[in-house]
C-alpha cells in the first residue's frame, strides 16, 4: 500500500506533449480512475506511475518518496492489461503461483495463497487445466488474480473490462470494488468508459489533450462538473449541451442556437451566464432525466416546444430525442407517453441547467 | 414482400451448425442481431451477402432466390468491423469508388457525395488518406462508401464497436436518422446489447447459432421467452432465484426469497427460475408487493441512477435504483419486488 503524489508531470514525445503538467494526489488504499477519451494520456500517465516511461518534468513521488531511480521491478506494482498476459501453455495453478515463486515465497504459504485465489475469484475447479482452456471471461478473472495474488502496494488496471461482454462487466466491476475492498491496496484504473470510472472508483481523473479537466469523487463531477468537456463525457446518456451566442434585449436574455432556435434563460442559470460580463458565446447545458414534460414546476422553467425524432430504448427506459429547429435535446419519456413525429412543449428547469463559456469551456456561475 | 428472408436456412460448421434460420427483414427496416461473441451472427450476413451458400434452407432477396444470384447481383453493400479502407486513396476517393466502379454519371457520383458526407459529417476530412485520420473518421468514411451506393440493403457487422463510447452513442443517432432519411433496410449486428435495442425497430436474439427470439425492443426486454435470452438482454443483467412454483399456482418460492404472488395463470408445482430486473426491485417496502431484507455489498453511484450489489442469502442481487443513494456497506436494506414485471421460467428455461 502506497499513497503517489504526481506533481506537475509532463511527458513528450519529440515535439508531442502527451501529458501537461498533470498534479493528481492518490492516498493510500484510493482507488482512482483516469477516464478519457483514446489517446488523451491516461496511459502515458501510468505507464509513468508504473516507470515504463520516464517523466519529461515533474515528479511522481510514493509515500513522499521519489522513486524515478528505483527499477521497476521493485517498485512492487502490478498490472493487469486489457489483452491479458497469461501463460496460456502452463495450468491455472501455475499462472497464480509463478508471481509468488519468483518472490520466493514458501511453497505452503503459495499453496494457501493460490487456492484462496481461486476461490475468491470462483476458478477453483479449473485449478489443473491449462489456462488456455479457459473462456474468455474466466481468463481476464486469471490474469486480475495474479496480479492481485502477488499484493503489490499499487495495482494498475488498464481498460481491464474492455474486451467482455456488457453482462460480464456490469459483474466483474462490482467484483473488483469488493477485491480492492478486502486488500485495500491503492488501485489505478485506466478507461475511456465512463460507467466504469463511476462505478468503481472513489475519486476520478478526467483528462483530455494531456490536461487534467477535473479531479473528485464520482458524484461531486457528475453534480457539479468544471467546465464543458467533464459535463460532456461524464453521465450516460450524456447531458444536453447546446451552444449559441448570448443576446440581451430588454433585460430579457436569450441563447440563439445555431440553426434558429432559442432559449429564453430564466432563473438560476440565467444568473450563471451573466456572472461574466466578458462571455459572449454560451454552452446550455441539461441533464436528460431534469426535462420534463406536463404542467410547468417552477417559476423559472423554461419551456420549449420540440418535435420527437427518435424514441430509443434504452435499459428499462425510454429515451426521447426532441428536435428543435436543427438542435436536438435528449429527454426521458417516462410515461412511454409520446410517439415519434409529435409536437410536445417540455420544461427546462432553470434549477438543474449549468452555464458554460463556449471559448473555454469554463463552467459560469456554479456549485 | 421482404427485402430479405431467410427460411430453413442451416449451415453446417464441423465443430458448429448455425441455424435452422427463419428471419424476415421489411424493406426499410432496421433489423438488428444480438448475440454474445461466436453465437453465428455474422455467418447469417455472409448467407445474405452470398459469401456462405445455405446447406438447407434459402435466402430470398425481394422475392428472388439467393441461389441463382451472385454476390454482386443481390446489390447489397456491407461495413465490417475491421473497416477496410483503400490506404492511398483519399477519403473522397475511397466514398465514391463504389460508383466510380459502376460508372455513374459525374452528377450523380457529386450529389451522392454530397449528401454522404453532409449526414455522416466528413466534409472536413474528404481530402485526408486513411492514415491521416482518427479511427472514428476512418469509421465514417467505411460508411459513406457504403451508403453511396444505394444498395438494396446494408449489412453492418459491429460498425461502430472500435469507437469510444461517446462517439457511438452520437453514431448510432447518426445511422438511424440515416437509414430513416434513406429509407434503407439495414441489418445490423453488435454484441453490444444496448446498441442493438437503442437502434433497432426489431432485434433477433442468437444463442449458440440458433434465432432465441424476434421482436421489437420492448418486446424482447419485457417478455423474454426464455432465461437464456432473459439472461443477456438488460445491463446490469436480470437477477435470478431458484425455486419451485407452489403445487396452489399462486406462488413462487425460492430459498431465500419469501413467497411470491404470481399475477396469471402459472404452473402448478415443479422447479423453475424467477427472473427480476434490477430496476424492479424496489427500496423500501410497497403496497401489495412481497419485501425482503438484504445487505449492501457495495454501492455505483452512476449520477442518474445508482446500482446496489447486495447480498439475499448468499446471492448478489443487483438493485438499480433512480436517482443518487447513499448507502453504507454492510448496513440492511429493505427491498420489495414489483409483482406486476417478474418473469418466470419453468425447469428447462422456458418462459411461463
Amino acid at each position: 500500500m502506497s499513497s503517489i503524489q504526481i506533481q506537475n508531470v509532463t511527458k513528450r514525445f519529440g515535439d508531442f506533449t502527451a501529458v501537461d503538467e498533470i498534479s493528481i494526489d492518490i492516498e493510500e488504499g484510493e482507488f482512482v480512475a483516469l477516464l478519457g477519451p483514446s489517446g488523451c494520456g491516461k496511459t502515458t500517465t501510468m505507464n509513468m506511475i508504473a516507470g515504463l516511461e520516464d517523466v519529461s518534468e515533474g515528479v511522481i513521488k510514493f509515500d513522499g518518496q521519489d522513486l524515478s531511480h528505483v527499477r521497476m521491478q521493485d517498485r512492487n506494482i502490478g498490472f493487469v492489461f486489457q489483452n491479458y498476459a497469461i501463460f496460456t501453455h502452463l495450468s491455472v495453478y501455475k499462472n497464480l503461483s509463478y508471481g509468488l515463486e519468483v518472490k520466493k515465497v514458501e511453497k505452503p504459504e503459495i499453496e494457501r495463497r493460490v487456492k484462496a485465489m481461486a476461490d475468491r475469484m470462483s476458478i477453483s475447479h479449473r485449478l489443473h487445466q491449462p489456462a488456455a482452456s479457459l473462456s474468455v471471461n474466466e481468463m481476464q478473472k486469471l490474469a486480475i488474480g495474479r496480479s492481485a495474488i502477488v499484493e503489490p502496494r499499487i495495482f494498475l488496471l488498464d481498460e481491464p473490462l474492455s474486451n467482455l461482454d456488457a453482462g460480464f462487466r456490469a459483474y466483474m466491476r462490482a467484483e473488483l470494488k469488493v477485491l480492492q475492498h478486502e486488500f485495500g491496496q491503492t488501485m489505478i484504473y485506466v478507461t475511456h468508459d465512463q460507467i466504469e470510472a463511476m462505478s468503481l472508483a472513489d475519486k476520478i481523473a478526467i483528462i483530455d489533450q494531456g490536461k487534467l479537466m477535473q479531479y473528485g469523487a464520482p458524484l461531486d463531477i457528475y453534480n457539479d462538473p468544471q467546465n464543458r468537456f467533464v459535463a460532456n463525457f461524464v453521465g450516460s446518456p450524456r447531458m444536453n449541451l447546446v451552444d449559441g451566442e448570448l443576446r440581451e434585449e430588454q433585460g430579457a436574455l436569450r441563447l440563439m442556437l445555431h440553426g434558429g432556435a432559442e432559449i429564453p434563460l430564466a432563473g438560476q442559470v440565467k444568473a450563471d451566464f451573466t456572472s461574466d460580463s466578458k462571455v459572449h458565446s454560451g454552452s446550455f447545458g441539461i441533464r436528460p432525466q431534469d426535462i420534463y414534460f406536463g404542467d410547468k414546476r417552477a417559476d423559472h422553467d423554461i419551456k420549449m416546444l420540440g418535435k420527437v425524432e427518435v424514441l430509443e430504448r434504452v435499459g428499462p427506459k425510454r429515451l426521447a430525442y426532441l428536435q428543435v429547429q436543427e438542435t436536438m435535446f435528449l429527454a426521458f419519456d417516462e410515461q412511454a407517453q409520446l410517439n415519434v413525429g409529435d409536437d410536445v412543449p417540455f420544461y427546462l428547469p432553470s434549477e438543474a441547467s449549468m452555464a458554460f463559456d463556449l471559448d473555454s469551456g469554463r463552467r459560469l456561475g456554479g456549485q | 414482400m421482404s427485402a430479405i428472408e431467410i427460411t430453413n436456412a442451416v449451415k453446417n460448421y464441423p465443430e458448429f451448425t448455425l441455424g435452422p434460420i427463419n428471419m424476415s427483414v421489411g424493406q426499410g427496416e432496421f433489423f438488428g442481431i444480438f448475440g454474445p461473441p461466436s453465437t453465428g451472427k455474422s455467418s447469417i450476413l455472409k448467407l445474405i451477402l452470398g459469401l456462405l451458400q445455405p446447406d438447407e434452407g434459402s435466402v430470398t432477396l425481394s422475392g428472388k432466390d439467393g441461389a441463382y444470384m451472385d454476390v454482386a447481383e443481390r446489390d447489397i453493400s456491407m461495413v465490417f468491423q475491421n473497416l477496410a479502407l483503400f490506404p492511398h486513396m483519399t477519403g473522397r476517393e475511397n466514398i465514391i469508388f463504389p460508383l466510380k466502379e459502376r460508372n455513374a454519371p459525374e452528377s450523380e457520383i457529386a450529389e451522392r457525395l454530397d449528401f454522404v458526407s453532409e449526414v455522416l459529417h466528413v466534409s472536413h476530412i474528404l481530402h485526408k488518406n486513411p492514415a491521416q485520420m482518427s479511427g472514428g473518421e476512418r469509421q465514417r468514411i467505411a460508411l459513406g462508401r457504403a451508403f453511396a451506393a444505394e444498395s438494396r440493403a446494408m449489412l453492418l457487422d459491429e460498425p461502430i464497436a472500435s469507437l469510444d463510447a461517446r462517439l457511438r452513442e452520437e453514431m448510432r443517432v447518426e445511422l438511424k436518422r440515416l437509414q430513416r432519411e434513406n429509407n434503407q433496410t439495414f441489418v445490423y449486428v453488435s454484441h453490444d446489447e444496448e446498441e442493438v435495442m437503442a437502434i433497432s425497430d426489431r432485434v433477433a436474439v442468437m444463442i449458440d447459432g440458433m434465432i432465441a427470439q424476434i421482436g421489437t425492443p420492448d418486446e424482447v426486454y419485457s417478455t423474454p421467452n426464455s432465461r437464456s435470452v432473459a439472461e443477456v438482454i438488460g445491463s446490469p443483467p436480470m437477477n435470478f432465484f431458484e425455486g419451485q412454483f407452489a403445487d396452489s399456482g399462486v406462488h413462487f418460492n425460492g430459498s431465500s426469497l419469501p413467497p411470491i404472488p404470481i399475477v396469471g395463470e402459472t404452473l402448478k408445482g415443479g422447479d423453475g427460475t424467477l427472473g427480476v430486473r434490477p430496476e424492479d426491485i424496489w427500496l423500501g417496502e410497497s403496497d401489495g408487493n412481497p419485501s425482503v431484507d438484504v445487505k449492501v455489498s457495495s454501492v455505483e453511484p452512476l449520477g442518474s441512477y445508482t446500482i446496489i450489489n447486495a447480498f439475499l442469502g448468499d446471492q448478489i442481487v443487483k438493485i438499480r435504483a433512480p436517482g443518487q443513494v447513499i448507502l453504507e456497506e454492510g448496513s440492511t436494506l429493505r427491498v420489495s419486488l414489483d409483482v406486476r414485471n417478474l418473469h418466470l421460467f419453468d425447469d428447462a428455461g422456458e418462459r411461463v
